[in-house]
């Protein structure tokens, strides 16, 4: 039997644990195994790193004490730090245990082939637009912390497609600004370029040689962005797909810094799939435009505009906002049962094909775009779109103003439900909140539904969002 | 009725070729043979189960017995091998098997060319024998080393027997060698252990760190001769 006596424990953690003998995995500074009861995952460092670790664990529980339930979900911060083992002295940390059934990104999401594995499993990219929040979701509570991770990438989550969600790992590594410094540069293909590109050639350095730049929270955004799209596309944005020296390393460090160019770049078609926007499951690649104008705004920002200008990336809470309501525009396609952003933002519906197996939806949902009261009692867009279908819910956080999608929405948020209506054959909203709504100048009681009708606006009371059917 | 799906890897995935050179002659027969059988199957299961080393792995497998012969047609996914059943007979034709190797390294091995398409990883090589060479070696052996194109420096030798002339083994190699011996154990965990390699090169070149020597863990009864 293994005992691990602990100290510094978090509210509700005991003195010490039992190991369980049967799983050790052992990597680069340290050794994990669990704990009996399968609730804890115990990490102790090896000799050599146990004393540079330890001050920093010790920030590092510091900065994560006061975690909300919301935000604990997407990491594993430290919940108490290894004194001895069998009595005999080493030091280490626990974290929560990951589920079993949890798995590495990049299991899931590498490329097409990988990601197919997992669709016909019964997942849908739906299941991937949660993921990727939550990716972001963990990212900016790390910056709200005031904490760096600096090396973001598909081998540092755990991810469960049937929870649709993310882990981040690797927590006891974060880089806070002149104080605690990062100890890796990142994975290459995630690195931002302008890493990559302060390499100095060092023939007495281990790896001929070194960055000069460290990686911070600005790199991290870059990283968290291409790891975003890299889960909802299947692919490295910024892969670049010619060679820019006679050397492999060389090459890369230039095609995905100095010569880094999105792949969907206006102007520069160099790295530009030759397959793209044809529908995934002909052999096709999944282009950027499938997304949400605000999430292609902000990869825009990202990759191309502020490409070099580092300060202007958008922040993870920006990425997290917009994958938060996109998940409202989500279609599935009766032919191959996968779920898409329907695209109500192109002006011909013929335009508003399936990204995966090319259909047109037979039926087109209606869209209602929400509206907050602004100055002097006008309503403004706040691009917000909800697409419903038969047995869709409207929920409170959409119609309530200065709300964003919560992670998990519950069956008391449900203020609304939709319904066939075989007698107008149009799809209703049924009102199941408190009030009575007004719409178009009828009252909508409890119980009672609206057509969602192209022209319908519908107003919940005061201070709440206005509702307007787009189409 | 489920919806096929048909889709591709997706352009820019650069490959690691990885040989795998295995001695077929006489000597192998009985236990080992088939072991080395057992142990290609579970290399390939190993790669198919890592998702990074599946998409950039791509194998050549070259066996020498009194010839050496490719098995598979040039460096092919991993996903497509088809394995054989191995025989071992003959005489041992080590310097044929360079032979071939340096055909395919010439003819299958992207080059990286500045304005080209995206070039191949170094390769990693496997070699495993448990006897004196018969043929020339030694000449095949010096024109792969003085390679200045789509160079070798990732090639792992391993002798197995009791048998083994530790100081021939030295000679044969191209860089890290080791000795095992010739249980139908040590055979699945030489496999093992070169499914891990090839995994932790594929992670380790996307870390920017393609000329650092491997970073190895050979299984415990294997012996480092250099």
């Amino acid at each position: 039997m293994t005992e691990v006596r602990l100290y510094k424990m978090v509210a509700g953690m005991p003195d010490r644990v039992t190991l369980d003998e049967t799983t050790t995995i052992t990597g680069g500074e340290g050794t994990i195994r669990f704990t009996q009861d399968n609730k804890y995952a115990v990490k102790i460092f090896h000799d050599g790193i146990a004393e540079v670790k330890r001050d920093k664990l010790s920030l590092v529980m510091r900065l994560f004490s006061q975690l909300s339930s919301e935000q604990e979900q997407f990491l594993l911060p430290p919940l108490a730090l290894v004194d001895e083992l069998n009595r005999k002295k080493v030091f280490g940390f626990v974290m929560r245990r990951v589920p079993c059934d949890y798995t590495e990104l990049i299991n899931t999401v590498l490329n097409p082939v990988v990601a197919v594995r997992h669709f016909k499993a019964g997942a849908h990219w739906g299941h991937l637009l949660y993921v990727a929040r939550s990716v972001a979701e963990s990212v900016a509570v790390l910056h709200g912390k005031g904490c760096s991770h600096t090396d973001i990438h598909y081998k540092n989550f755990m991810v469960s497609l049937k929870d649709a969600q993310a882990i981040m790992l690797e927590i006891d590594g974060v880089a806070v600004k002149d104080f605690l410094k990062p100890g890796v540069f990142g994975l290459q293909g995630f690195m931002a370029p302008e890493i990559l590109m302060s390499w100095q050639p060092d023939e007495s350095a281990s790896e001929g040689g070194n960055y000069t730049l460290l990686p911070d929270k600005v790199t991290d955004s870059y990283s968290l962005a291409i790891l975003i799209l890299h889960i909802l596309l299947l692919r490295n944005v910024m892969t670049p797909l010619t060679e820019y020296a006679d050397e492999v390393e060389e090459s890369d460090r230039l095609g995905f810094g100095n010569h880094a160019i999105f792949s969907e770049h206006p102007q520069d078609r160099r790295h530009r799939p030759v397959k793209l926007g044809h529908p995934l499951f002909d052999g096709g690649t999944l282009s950027y435009m499938m997304l949400t104008p605000k999430l292609r705004a902000l990869a825009e920002s990202t990759f191309v505009t502020n490409l070099f200008v580092q300060q202007r990336r958008p922040l993870a809470r920006e990425w997290a906002i917009a994958l938060a309501v996109a998940a409202d525009g989500l279609l599935m396609c009766v032919t191959c049962k996968q779920c898409f952003l329907y695209q109500h933002w192109l002006p011909g519906k013929t335009q508003r094909t399936c990204p995966f197996c090319g259909t047109l939806p037979a039926y087109h949902p209606p869209v209602v775009e929400f509206l907050e009261e602004g100055v002097k009692g006008r309503f403004r867009s706040i691009d917000r779109y909800v697409t419903f279908s038969p047995g869709s819910f409207l929920f409170a956080d959409q119609i309530q103003a200065n709300r964003t999608p919560p992670f998990r929405r519950t069956k008391a948020d449900i203020v609304g439900h939709t319904v066939w209506n075989s007698a107008t054959g149009h799809l209703h909203l049924v009102n199941d909140a408190g009030q009575c709504w007004l719409c178009n100048g009828q009252s909508v009681r409890n119980g009672q539904s609206v057509p969602l009708v192209a022209g319908m606006v519908m107003y919940f009371g005061s201070g709440y969002r206005l509702a307007m059917v787009r189409q | 009725m489920s919806f096929e799906m048909k889709v591709a890897v997706g352009e820019g995935t650069r490959r690691l070729p990885v040989y795998l050179l295995l001695d077929c002659s006489g000597s192998m027969a009985g236990n080992s043979i088939q072991a080395v059988q057992h142990g290609l199957e579970l290399f390939v299961r190993e790669m198919m189960n890592d998702a990074f080393a599946c998409q950039t792995v791509h194998v050549a497998i070259i066996t020498f017995d009194s010839s050496a012969q490719m098995l598979t047609p040039g460096v092919v996914p991993i996903a497509t091998v088809q394995i054989p059943t191995l025989n071992a007979s003959g005489t041992t034709s080590l310097g044929a098997a360079f032979r071939l190797l340096q055909q395919s390294l010439d003819t299958d091995v992207v080059k990286s060319v500045k304005g080209g398409v995206k070039g191949d990883y170094k390769p990693l090589v496997f070699v495993l024998t448990d006897g004196q060479p018969t043929d020339d070696w030694r000449s095949a052996k010096q024109d792969i080393e003085a390679r200045q194109d789509r160079k070798v420096i990732n090639m792992i030798t391993v002798g197995c027997g009791d048998g083994i002339d530790e100081q021939r083994l030295k000679e044969i190699a191209i860089g890290p060698t080791f000795k095992m011996d010739d249980r139908g154990a040590s055979f699945i965990e030489f496999f093992k252990w070169a499914s891990q390699v090839a995994t932790t090169m594929t992670v380790s070149y996307q870390t920017g760190q393609e000329n650092q020597p491997v970073a190895m863990t050979p299984p415990p009864n294997f012996i480092l001769m250099s």
